[in-house]
């Protein structure tokens, strides 16, 4: 079962960043040219680089190009400002709860160690048969 | 943006930046490297990576994690912050090399998908351990990794302004806030992993106060922050606030204000006062912390530039600012909330004679020359690192307990002779040149027990191709050359083996362990991070063995079998992990042989 969980869940990932890399072909040929001004001109060594990115989140790119199809305008949501009150309320949350839950987990895990084979009683009768 | 991307725009502090980051890895692979070869000479050369580029990522993100809080409490950090994606494309690295290796090394040339096996191959540690205490410590590391590789990675693959443009700043800086999850579960990786094999204290030590840096400078940093956000102060006519006395502004230096739990930047430029968005629109980083350089505002997190008076960069770039009106009522600032139009020229408010600005604490990465006290103190941050990482390093490797040993001769084929025993272990045995007979257990390539050809040999003598695995006095043969496998009296009558030893009946408790690893070919070849390698291999037909301790406290392996000639039946996922088998344990040839009528989980 859970075998066969994780072996469609792989299938899935490597449909997904297949579409990626077919995404990431056309992306590196044609429209990266009409995508973004700063990308147009961008140098090869630019675009090895955001290859990884292209194929990991080719449903953005593929969405932004959609939009440019259809002449929309795609600088407003690039444009969106970013809402620091957010991020310094989640990152306060974050440590917050880090700081309670990581020494308790820490502490659970290092009570709840299971003996190894080296905690085990010894055994009498076989000394002569000792690793080397 | 307003320029075509590169692919670095490097200027002279990002070389010298990664400069220093070069020199601090090869300081702590000479180091690690060092320390390996003095301690433990026996490590495998894809151990020495695995464990290498393990602490090293580690050890690295716990600095990528302090820059930041660090840069908010002493603006002298801020040429760290500059450019620390770099820091964070190369722990990420780190950790995929780490990873792809842990994934070959333990999970791959098995039954399984590797990619399959490394979130299943020990199943039953899922189960919610309701009776046993100690279970929880059995629960598969290997998934929180994995989770953290893939958080790094989409942050290393996105470290790139083409991906801040594209994905807009908000998203862009929300999936990179995703770094404190990938943190938290390398800790569980940790804590799940390596610490249930390594028992030394100073490892739980070191990881906890790595820990309590990081979460008290991260908590300290939000308490500074909030602190900020919760000033008040009352609206005037107009929907003008009090914000700050005018006496507080420098000239070209920039002043955070607080207005409606918002914040605003003021500066004064040749005598008046503008105030601009506190958001620059690159990363979100406090542009009032910033300076006027060459004309502009400049933000101090990465030198992103805006005119005071109208909030727009300079020309080629296109990002904008809003800008807010302000006025100066007996010498003290107040503040419009509402933005004025985008672009519009802000006639600010006269400051005549503010105080001169502070000289040399203020340095963005694009510019020529450090003023010589900032230059000192990076100077001894880049010291306290090059001390820091290789010790830290170092202790990673010096306390770890001492590697499995044996010798398998990877890649090197020689021809073996000798009478099969197919029951109840395969053996070849071969008489040395020497003269002695000696049993060699028979295996087959990868994580596979002896290949098919095998079968119906029982008692001829055979020759075949193979590689040798010692680790005395077991010895191995990887018959991985199953084309070579001939038998070499067919029609002869079938040799009899002479009769076991017997040494006794018994219970005995050990670790479930796979003998080929165990024998040499893995390193390390038992506790829990082997546990995944562990099943695989006898899942694929590898002979099960029990590890035991002698009264030295050295270790022992038992071939396990059935109870008479036939296999053991057991469950695999038992591998790894502390188990009682009871039988009668016999010696066949030189071979301890536990004939297993009961096999339990301890």
């Amino acid at each position: 079962m859970l075998e066969h969980f994780f072996s469609v869940l792989l299938l899935i990932a490597a449909v997904y960043l297949g579409c990626g890399a077919l995404v990431a072909a056309f992306f590196f040929v044609g429209w990266c040219r009409r995508f973004d001004p700063s990308a147009r001109e961008g140098s090869w060594g630019f675009r090895v680089l955001i290859a990884p990115g292209v194929v990991a989140l080719w449903p953005v790119i593929l969405a932004k190009v959609v939009r440019l199809q259809r002449n929309q305008k795609v600088e407003g949501e690039a444009e969106t400002p970013i809402s620091p009150e957010a991020l310094r309320r989640n990152h306060a949350l974050a440590f917050v709860v880090l700081a309670i839950l990581a020494p308790v987990i820490f502490a659970v895990v290092l009570a709840s160690r299971a003996p190894r084979w080296q905690d085990a009683p010894p055994v009498e009768v076989v000394t002569k048969l000792t690793l080397r | 943006m307003g320029h075509a991307y590169q692919a670095v725009g490097w200027n002279r502090q990002k070389k010298l930046y990664d400069f220093t980051l070069l020199g601090l890895v090869v300081l702590a692979v000479s180091v690690f490297g060092t320390i390996t070869a003095l301690r433990h000479p026996d490590t495998t050369a894809e151990s020495f990576l695995i464990r290498f580029t393990a602490v090293t990522a580690f050890l690295l993100l716990h600095v990528i994690l302090a820059i930041g809080p660090l840069a908010r409490l002493d603006a002298r950090f801020l040429p760290l912050l500059y450019n620390r994606r770099h820091l964070g494309v190369t722990m990420a690295l780190l950790a995929l090399v780490h990873g792809a290796f842990a994934i070959v090394q333990f999970h791959a040339l098995g039954d399984r998908n590797p990619l399959v096996s490394v979130f299943t191959a020990y199943g039953r540690g899922y189960a919610v351990p309701f009776a046993d205490f100690r279970a929880i410590s059995q629960f598969p590391f290997e998934i929180f990794g994995f989770a953290a590789l893939l958080i790094l990675l989409v942050m290393a693959a996105t470290s790139h302004d083409f991906w801040l443009h594209n994905l807009g700043p908000s998203v862009w800086k929300a999936l990179h806030q995703l770094v404190y999850v990938a943190y938290a579960l390398l800790l569980a990786h940790v804590l799940f992993g390596v610490f249930q094999s390594e028992r030394s204290p100073v490892y739980p030590a070191l990881l906890g106060l790595g820990f309590v840096v990081i979460v008290a400078l991260h908590l300290l940093a939000a308490r500074q922050e909030s602190g900020l956000d919760r000033q008040r102060s009352t609206a005037l006519a107009e929907g003008f606030f009090p914000v700050t006395r005018a006496g507080e502004l420098r000239a070209n230096e920039g002043k955070v204000v607080v207005v409606e739990g918002r914040r605003y930047a003021l500066f004064v430029q040749d005598g008046r006062v503008f105030a601009l968005s506190n958001v620059c629109r690159h990363q979100g980083g406090p542009v009032g912390e910033g300076r006027i350089v060459n004309g502009c505002v400049t933000c101090p997190w990465h030198g992103f530039q805006y005119k005071a008076e109208d909030g727009c960069s300079p020309p080629p770039f296109h990002e904008t600012l809003p800008t807010y009106a302000v006025r100066l009522v007996d010498g003290t600032i107040y503040l419009s909330p509402l933005p004025l139009p985008v672009g519009t020229k802000s006639a600010g408010a006269p400051l005549l004679d503010p105080a001169p600005a502070a000289q040399g604490d203020f340095f963005i990465g694009w510019q020529s020359k450090m003023a010589p006290a900032l230059a000192r103190f990076a100077r001894t941050a880049a010291i306290f690192l090059a001390v820091l990482v290789p010790a830290a390093v170092g202790a990673g490797v010096w306390f770890q307990h001492p590697v499995d040993r044996g010798r398998f001769e990877f890649g090197i084929e020689n021809q073996f002779e000798g009478v099969l025993y197919e029951r109840p272990i395969p053996r070849l045995r071969v008489t040395m040149a020497d003269g002695r007979v000696v049993d060699h257990v028979l295996v087959g390539s990868g994580k596979f027990g002896p290949p098919a050809v095998i079968a119906g040999a029982q008692g001829h003598r055979v020759r075949f191709t193979g590689s040798l695995i010692v680790r005395e006095p077991l010895r191995m043969i990887e018959l991985n050359q199953p084309s070579t496998f001939a038998i070499l009296d067919p029609g002869a009558t079938p040799v009899t083996e002479a009769a076991s030893s017997p040494l006794g009946q018994g219970r005995f408790v050990g670790e479930l362990v796979d003998t080929k690893c165990f024998s040499g070919v893995m390193r390390p070849a038992a506790g829990k991070v082997h546990r995944g390698c562990a099943v695989r291999c006898l899942s694929g037909g590898v002979p099960p063995g029990l590890l035991v301790r002698d009264p030295h406290g050295a270790g022992v392996v038992f071939l396990l079998t059935g109870p008479g000639e036939e296999p053991l039946r057991y469950d695999v996922q038992l591998a790894g992990t502390l188990v009682e088998a009871e039988g009668a344990l016999e010696l066949h040839g030189d071979t301890p042989v536990l004939h297993v009528t009961h096999l339990t989980p301890k």
